[in-house]
């Protein structure tokens, strides 16, 4: 059962009917004691990072969430904002995010075309992700990135800049662009998530 | 990145219409069976505008929410979102981009109050535009009923670009006459702004649009009634180019 | 478990269907004895398919176009179209009614034939508010043809366009190499039954249905076609028509793409017959669509066994349905499963003019005017 983590900042709903199309099962969480019977997490997000933070530490729910995650490596893909506030700081505001991944949200440059980036944007694929050969193109909506490790990098895409916009750390998964808007190749990306198991060490 | 090919639907009553110069209505049938055709033929992006909306301030959010569910591109919607309750509602309900429009001329300050609670990337603003005697772009309302004194100039002058994440520049003399964009339109505009822009009225064939690209690479391009009808009757079909149609749009040839 | 035919697969799912002492199924033996003699699989036709398409050129010879034709995006109205102006050489115009339920390769397979052979085209949109509430009528009613709203849109609005216009020809797709087989009159009552459709109207209407296109079988099996002229003409009895063969060539020549099944063109239509007919009715149209090709020598019967062993629809498919179908009459899911498990009723628990069908088809193969027992 896939966990949608709902803190009222995020369109959960979009998830919700890709996961029932794809016949894989979900339910919308709110709260930490909604996570019984959860195997793994989607972490919606749009608009500030601080915004979508506050929201998420807020009565407890972020520090449950990463000691759930990282006690049982319950699988979590972060998506846009909820991708970033994974990392550990950000450029675009004053809180910290969840550290799982080591790293810093930072503002595109300004030799990029256009900000934010809007619009359909190829995928540049270093390695398989999520187990699966991924399609190339993708929605984005976003004036941040996530500068993170090369080791922790599946994806980029290029804006006369080349940033990451796949990142996977063992459980821990992040895609800077919107599978749940970005038709057939979302929803392959979506369904490799809903069946990805960790690998036993 | 690459331009985008974004069917614009207006609504009147509920039930999908196509204006020529915003006058004339013809009749093209159900919303939710269009937004279904576009979804499946996998449209770029949508945008919805209700017109009826704009002038009783009702919002449809039943139907906002049916066409959500349907659409696995991002959907921009907009008419009568005279509130910041309303704007709340309808991203709640899965639309990914709400949209202003005679409010961004008569009272902007809901605009940046509601880009402020949700993000920049989360609004944006259609502007009508037509051009007066003397060849200077200017201002609409309320679906082309009113015609301001206010120049497209100088409301980008004004207006705080930056609260917005998407400009919408939908041009009353081209609307429904498949007579081309307006490309003195285009090059005036592609200076003075700096997010992304999407040109409405005129499409009247895929190399309307390509000319389009060819000046402004990144571009939006709203389409009517090339999505809505075929051939000289205008006969109600909707439709969205395949393939080797896209990549002819975008890059000037297939890419294959 | 059912009686299945020995030689098609129509089985006693069907209420009408009897059979023979060799198990053989009364569909089978009509067909052989009423249609297959006169029809004799297309062959043979060539002075009577000539003769109509002489006809039709001279009556049309100084107006803009010599016929209608309705196009589905189907797989009968497009090799239609596409004989018409390939092989026949005629000046179609092309007709499409929009009743709100089009699948995208429906539109898509019309755009494509109509762009490539360069014909006119003329769409009606049938007022969806109005159509909305006569197709929720039938629901209420129990009645198991769903499809009669739509059906009837077709027929009515075509043969309104041909006589506003002056066209006296509309080309039909109707054949028997693919349709040989007669719906069973219980489950797919006739669409254009006027008393039973309105008695309908006044047990269940909510709006009015002013907009709407509505003739009457008497009005255009007999006073279009007697009175003003219009003649209806299937071009595709008149030739051997394979459909495996016409698929190929709408595919190489326009790009045309097939549909999981038969008049799966309409959304409603594959609601319809792939899941409502079926589990609530419990009957599979499949099997005439199949039966009729059996017939026909187009499909083997093993094959068409095979082809029933799964279902029409997947159950995503299904869900997804609903869940549109629901949307867009503007009931919740819930609502929609209610009159699923609603008593059911058939066309003779209401008023109803099947007598008139009979006598009427009587009386047109008296006067050699029909061949045999079709919709």
């Amino acid at each position: 059962m896939i966990g949608l983590v709902d803190r009222g900042v995020g369109n959960v709903n979009a998830f919700a009917n890709a996961f029932v199309r794809l016949g894989v099962r979900c339910k919308i969480v709110r709260e930490s004691s909604a996570f019984v019977g959860i195997d793994k997490f989607v972490l919606p997000g749009v608009g500030s990072f601080d915004n979508y933070v506050r929201a998420l530490r807020k009565d407890g729910f972020a520090d449950a969430l990463v000691e759930v995650i990282k006690k049982e490596d319950i699988p979590i893909l972060g998506i846009c904002v909820g991708m970033q506030a994974l990392l550990e700081t950000s450029e675009e505001g004053e809180e910290a995010g969840l550290g799982l991944i080591e790293g810093r949200v930072r503002r595109l440059p300004n030799s990029c075309p256009v900000r934010p980036h809007l619009g359909w944007s190829e995928v540049s694929w270093k390695s398989r992700f999520l187990d699966a050969e991924q399609k190339s193109e993708f929605y984005f909506l976003h004036s941040f990135y996530c500068d993170v490790d090369l080791q922790v990098v599946s994806g980029t895409s290029n804006l006369d800049f080349e940033f990451p916009v796949a990142i996977g750390m063992r459980n821990i998964f992040g895609v800077q662009f919107h599978p749940e808007k970005s038709h057939k190749s979302g929803s392959f990306l979506l369904n490799a998530f809903g069946n990805w198991e960790c690998e036993q060490d | 990145m690459r331009a985008r090919l974004i069917p614009v639907l207006t609504m009147l009553n509920g039930q999908l219409y196509k204006t020529t110069k915003f006058k004339n209505p013809v009749y093209v049938g159900d919303p939710l069976n269009a937004v279904r055709i576009f979804n499946e033929s996998e449209a770029d992006e949508l945008c919805l505008l209700d017109m009826g909306a704009t002038g009783s301030g009702s919002i449809n959010f039943e139907l906002i929410a049916k066409v959500a569910y349907e659409c696995q591109m991002p959907l921009t919607y907009g008419g009568g979102l005279g509130s910041l309750e309303a704007s709340l509602r309808a991203i709640s309900l899965g639309v990914e981009k709400i949209c202003f429009g005679s409010l961004a001329v008569t009272d902007p300050a809901l605009i940046y109050d509601v880009s402020h609670r949700i993000g920049a990337q989360s609004v944006a603003v259609v502007l009508d535009v037509f051009r007066d005697s003397s060849g200077t772009y200017k201002l609409s309302t309320q679906s082309n009923t009113v015609q301001s004194d206010v120049s497209l100039e100088d409301w980008l002058l004004g207006f705080d670009i930056k609260a917005i994440g998407d400009l919408l520049i939908n041009n009353v003399d081209r609307d429904g006459t498949g007579a081309g964009f307006d490309l003195d339109l285009v090059r005036s505009i592609k200076q003075l702004v700096g997010i992304p822009i999407t040109f409405i009225g005129g499409a009247g064939s895929l190399d309307d649009c390509r000319k389009v690209v060819e000046m402004f690479e990144y571009v939006g391009l709203g389409i009517g009634s090339l999505f809505c009808f075929k051939g000289k009757f205008r006969a109600v079909l909707i439709n969205y180019p395949d393939k080797a149609g896209r990549e002819f749009v975008y890059y000037g040839a297939p890419k294959s | 478990m059912s009686i299945v035919c020995r030689v098609c697969v129509m089985d006693s799912t069907d209420p009408s269907i009897t059979f023979n002492s060799d198990g053989i199924c009364s569909h089978c033996i009509n067909f052989r004895k009423y249609v297959l003699p006169s029809w004799n699989y297309g062959e043979g036709h060539d002075k009577a398919l000539d003769k109509m398409l002489s006809k039709l050129k001279s009556d049309g010879e100084t107006k803009p176009y010599d016929c209608i034709l309705g196009l589905s995006g189907g797989v009968d109205s497009s090799f239609m179209l596409h004989l018409a102006i390939k092989e026949f050489g005629l000046r179609p115009l092309v007709f499409h009614v929009d009743a709100g339920w089009n699948s995208r390769v429906a539109v898509n397979n019309i755009f494509k034939l109509v762009d490539k052979l360069e014909v006119d085209l003329q769409t009606t949109v049938i007022d969806w508010p109005q159509l909305r509430d006569f197709q929720l009528s039938y629901f209420k009613s129990g009645l198991p043809n769903l499809d009669v709203p739509q059906d009837h849109m077709f027929v009515a609005t075509l043969y309104k366009y041909a006589e506003e216009h002056g066209i006296r020809y509309i080309l039909n797709g109707g054949n028997f190499a693919t349709e040989g087989v007669r719906n069973p009159l219980k489950f797919m009552y006739y669409g254009t039954d006027m008393r039973q459709i309105n008695a309908i109207k006044r047990l269940y209407a909510e709006s009015s249905w002013d907009a709407l296109p509505f003739s009457s079988v008497m009005r255009h099996k007999f006073y279009l076609r007697f009175v003003k002229g219009i003649k209806v003409w299937k071009p595709l009895d008149l030739i051997r028509y394979d459909k495996g063969s016409a698929i190929k060539v709408l595919q190489s020549e326009y790009g045309w793409e097939a549909y999981s099944q038969k008049h799966f063109e309409s959304r409603f239509t594959a609601f319809y017959e792939g899941f409502w007919l079926r589990e609530r009715f419990g009957f599979d149209t499949r099997k005439i669509q199949l039966s009729s090709l059996i017939l026909s020598k187009q499909m083997d019967r093993s094959k068409a066994l095979t082809v029933l062993e799964s279902d029409p629809l997947s159950e995503n498919e299904k869900t997804d349905l609903r869940k549109f179908v629901a949307d867009k009459l503007e009931i919740s899911e819930t609502q929609l499963m209610k009159y699923f498990e609603m008593p059911k009723r058939y066309h003779t628990d209401y008023p109803n003019s099947e007598w008139v069908f009979n006598l009427g088809g009587r009386v047109l193969r008296a006067i050699g005017a029909e061949k045999s027992l079709k919709k």
